[in-house]
């Protein structure tokens, strides 16, 4: 028994829903464990060197073992790797149900320093990596913190004359336009307007809106959905209405509730832990959606983002996030040929330029990689009257029935008007941007191939496993 | 222990969409500021012979050749036999060097012409690298790899999803990252001999010629550790375009000044003459070796493998060392 090097790192996952957060997870810890399936190590360490090159501690064949811990957290449900990786692997590949809660998984790096001193003094090192699993819906709810309910509420308002809000909120609105915020709020009305209000934020979500605020209303994790904490919605502001009782007082105390007891909680267990992050983007099915969606997951992007900064503004300080690496992925890139990466990433890295830039300045490191955590499909070129086209072959439906789809050129800037109308145009005519959703591959070796998770790992770990 | 953070000035922070986007400067040799490496300006082209020239040469000496014959014959039948005997011997004899040289210059033009498709596949693979394309490289690196270790890895660990410029990395490490840990390890092995040669010869003049010796041996044996087979001719081409640009970049006035940065100044003067000029040939040495690598490998290392105040800690213990035996 040598001495070990012990060194503890906790990654936050974060992605909005359906971005791909349980796959990557999946996957990411499939490739690394490898050798319990494969029980000879050497055999195990060329799987590894095949299925991760770019990984440095795997190419310089210093990574020993990987090991998943089977209770990692006293009190948070942990990540179900099992669970998902069976429904993967199986004859009757499944893509895993939609999780709406945190989770929490510990992985054991097994490795040796690539620094001399360092191997002879400790011989093998271990690095524990916490992941925690949370849904972004949640961090969209951190400027609540620093608004009032009455400033929240107007905010919200505003937003909400937004045509594709607006549509899809009518019957709130409605009552919001006729009830009285001065009147006495009982239970019932409290209730009806809450229940129109999470409401219209639901069918919003259920279209692919992604900036929604209050998360919870949408994510509500292990709380109940009547749950006082979440008795509220946005009222217009009028003189007098903070008297005690009214509608609009009891509201604006379950705000306060909301923000004290679910969200600072939070981020002060979570948030103020994590150091590194990944943020998981589904740039494709935002440009897939049109204009609206996109814009709107541009939003709640930044949004988001701006807790990363560790800006001087005073109310983030208590927090002090210890974050030093950030990396923005653009995931699901197997709906699109090869050439097409590298727009993706480009694509992205406008949109949160200046996001990054204000990270970079408070001494965060940021990247953007575009990834499959599971590839699905696989390529074909095609020349046609002098021009390459890459065939993106899938399979679809029940039947497995396979596809091949032509899925365009991905813009490397964020679409101005006119390009937004020349997009929607192809997409019309059927010619960009309409992938399908491709079923899991079946894997007949029982193992996942992915692209680039080994640069992901190499950007947020390399450093940590020198 | 957590890694210092960094935090940018107000023009990087500008330039930050630079920064993360894959920009050709990445590719185009060393931008480090270590002074083995920084100070080449261009790399000057290898001058090789053209097939054609090659070819003309190669036909006058076998004009030449055959209009000797053509007069040797005459002679031989204008004679009766007996007397031309020693003659044909004469004429046998001295054509048998020609023949060689025939032979030889045959052999080095198929060596040549393999050399400059070889450069030629280099030229290709830094374009390549450059580009965002697909599908391109992987023929090329296929080409490069064949028959060499570690080229099963190479194929193993490729998948359609890979670009082009991630193709070459991954050959990179793959195949070509064992061959520098063996060519590094023969660079310092050679620096340090040459170090402590200069510091007991008493010739400048036998300095200067071993200098030239090794470092044309190590390039020969650098050659050899990358597979490269450059012949005569396409050696001394690229020996000579190595000294063409060590010369411009300017030598040992760069070497002496880095020194000084390291250790303050002091160094170059405390140290005996000698002694100090023996570190300096090692250092000149070890410019020389790592630009060779950086010439006859297919993409130009990413970060100098031989950090000039650890290069100089090795020479300086490996010269302690023989003392320090002897107190014992
Ligand atoms: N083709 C392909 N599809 C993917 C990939 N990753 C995720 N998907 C698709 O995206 C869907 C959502 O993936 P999840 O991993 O469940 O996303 P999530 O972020 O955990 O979603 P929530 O749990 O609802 O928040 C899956 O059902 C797949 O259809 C991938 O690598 N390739
Ligand atoms: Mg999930």
């Amino acid at each position: 028994m040598g001495f070990y090097s012990n060194q503890k790192i906790r990654l936050g996952v974060t992605g909005l829903s359906r971005s791909g957060k349980t796959v990557f997870l999946t996957s990411l810890i499939h490739q690394l464990l490898r050798d319990t399936e494969i029980h000879e190590s050497i055999e195990a360490s060329r799987h590894r060197m095949r299925a991760l090159p770019f990984l440095d501690a795997v190419h310089q064949e210093r990574l020993l073992h990987v090991s998943l811990d089977p209770n990692p957290h006293k009190t948070l449900p942990p990540f179900r790797y099992e669970r998902f990786a069976r429904s993967l692997l199986s004859d009757h590949p499944e893509w895993p149900d939609s999780t709406s809660d945190i989770s929490f998984l510990r992985l054991n790096f097994h490795f040796i320093s690539k620094n001399g001193w360092h191997r002879t003094l400790f011989g093998q090192n271990v690095l524990s990596l916490e992941i925690v699993d949370y849904p972004g819906e949640w961090l969209l709810d951190l400027p609540l913190l620093s608004l009032s309910y009455a400033e929240w509420s107007n905010q919200m308002l505003v937003l909400f004359e937004e045509k594709h809000r607006r549509n899809r909120a009518v019957a709130w609105l409605e009552q919001v336009a006729k009830t009285d915020p001065k009147s006495l709020g009982t239970p019932d009305l409290i209730q009806e307007m809450r229940q129109k209000f999470a409401h219209a934020l639901k069918s919003l979500k259920y279209d692919g809106f992604s900036f929604i605020q209050p998360g919870r209303f949408v994510m509500p994790g292990d709380i109940s959905e009547t749950s006082e904490l979440l008795a509220f919605c946005p009222l217009p502001y009028q003189n007098g209405v903070e008297q005690p009782g009214t509608l609009y007082a009891t509201m604006q105390k379950n705000y306060q509730r909301y923000c004290q007891e679910l969200v600072k909680p939070f981020y002060k267990q979570w948030m103020s832990g994590l150091d590194k992050q990944i943020v998981l983007v589904d740039l494709l099915e935002n440009l897939n959606r049109g204009h609206d969606h996109f814009c709107d997951t541009q939003e709640a992007l930044k949004t988001i983002l701006k807790h990363f900064r560790h800006s001087s503004k005073g109310w983030l300080d208590w927090m002090s996030p210890s974050i030093d690496k950030v990396l923005f992925t653009v995931t699901k890139i197997d709906h699109v040929g090869p050439l097409q990466a590298n727009n993706c990433r480009l694509l992205l890295e406008d949109v949160l330029l200046d996001a990054m830039r204000v990270m970079g300045m408070h001494g965060v490191e940021c990247k953007t990689e575009a990834i499959a955590s599971l590839l699905s499909s696989h390529f074909q070129e095609e020349l046609l009257e002098g021009k390459r086209f890459q065939k993106v072959i899938g399979q679809e439906g029940r039947d497995r029935t396979p596809v091949s789809i032509y899925p365009g050129e991905v813009p490397q800037s964020i679409p101005s008007g006119k390009e937004w109308q020349k997009i929607e145009a192809a997409k019309a005519r059927g010619e960009s941007f309409c992938f399908p959703t491709f079923n899991p591959p079946l894997l007949e070796s029982r193992s996942m191939a992915h692209i680039h998770l080994d640069k992901v790992i190499q950007f947020l770990l390399g450093d940590n496993l020198k | 222990m957590k890694p210092q953070k960094q935090t940018l000035s107000p023009e990087e922070f500008l330039n930050l969409k630079k920064i993360t986007s894959p920009s050709p400067a990445s590719v185009s040799a060393i931008t480090s500021k270590d002074p083995i490496l920084v100070p080449v300006p261009k790399q000057s082209k290898i001058w090789l012979p053209s097939t054609a020239s090659f070819m003309g040469l190669s036909l006058i000496l076998i004009l030449t050749l055959g209009a000797f014959l053509q007069v040797s014959l005459m002679e031989v039948y204008s004679y009766p036999l007996w007397q031309t005997w020693p003659k044909i011997w004469f004429i046998l004899l001295g054509s048998i060097p020609i023949l060689v040289c025939v032979r030889i210059l045959y052999l080095e033009a198929k060596t040549l012409i393999r050399f400059r498709s070889q450069e030629k596949i280099q030229e290709e693979l830094k374009k390549l690298y450059t580009e965002n394309d697909w599908g391109k490289a992987l023929p090329v690196c296929r080409r490069l790899v064949e028959n060499q270790a570690g080229s099963d890895e190479f194929s193993a660990c490729i998948t359609q999803a890979h670009s082009d410029s991630e193709i070459i990395d991954l050959m990179d490490r793959t195949v070509f990252s064992s061959m520098d840990q063996k060519a590094i390890a023969l660079i310092r092995q050679t620096a340090k001999e040459t170090a402590l040669f200069t510091m007991i010869s008493p010739w400048a003049f036998v300095d200067a010629l071993l200098m030239l010796f090794r470092q044309s041996h190590l390039l020969s044996q650098l050659c050899h550790i990358y597979r490269l087979r450059p012949g005569k001719i396409g050696f001394f081409a690229l020996y000579a375009s190595m000294v063409r640009d060590l010369a411009l970049a300017g030598g040992s006035e760069i070497l002496s000044d880095s020194i000084s940065d390291i250790f303050g100044g002091s160094l170059v003067s405390k140290v005996s003459a000698k002694a100090g000029q023996g570190v300096l040939t090692a250092l000149l040495i070890a410019r020389f070796g790592i630009l060779a690598i950086n010439r006859i490998r297919p993409l130009p290392l990413k970060q100098n493998p031989l950090p000039l105040p650890k290069l100089l800690s090795d020479i300086v213990l490996s010269l302690e060392s023989p003392g320090q035996q002897k107190e014992k």
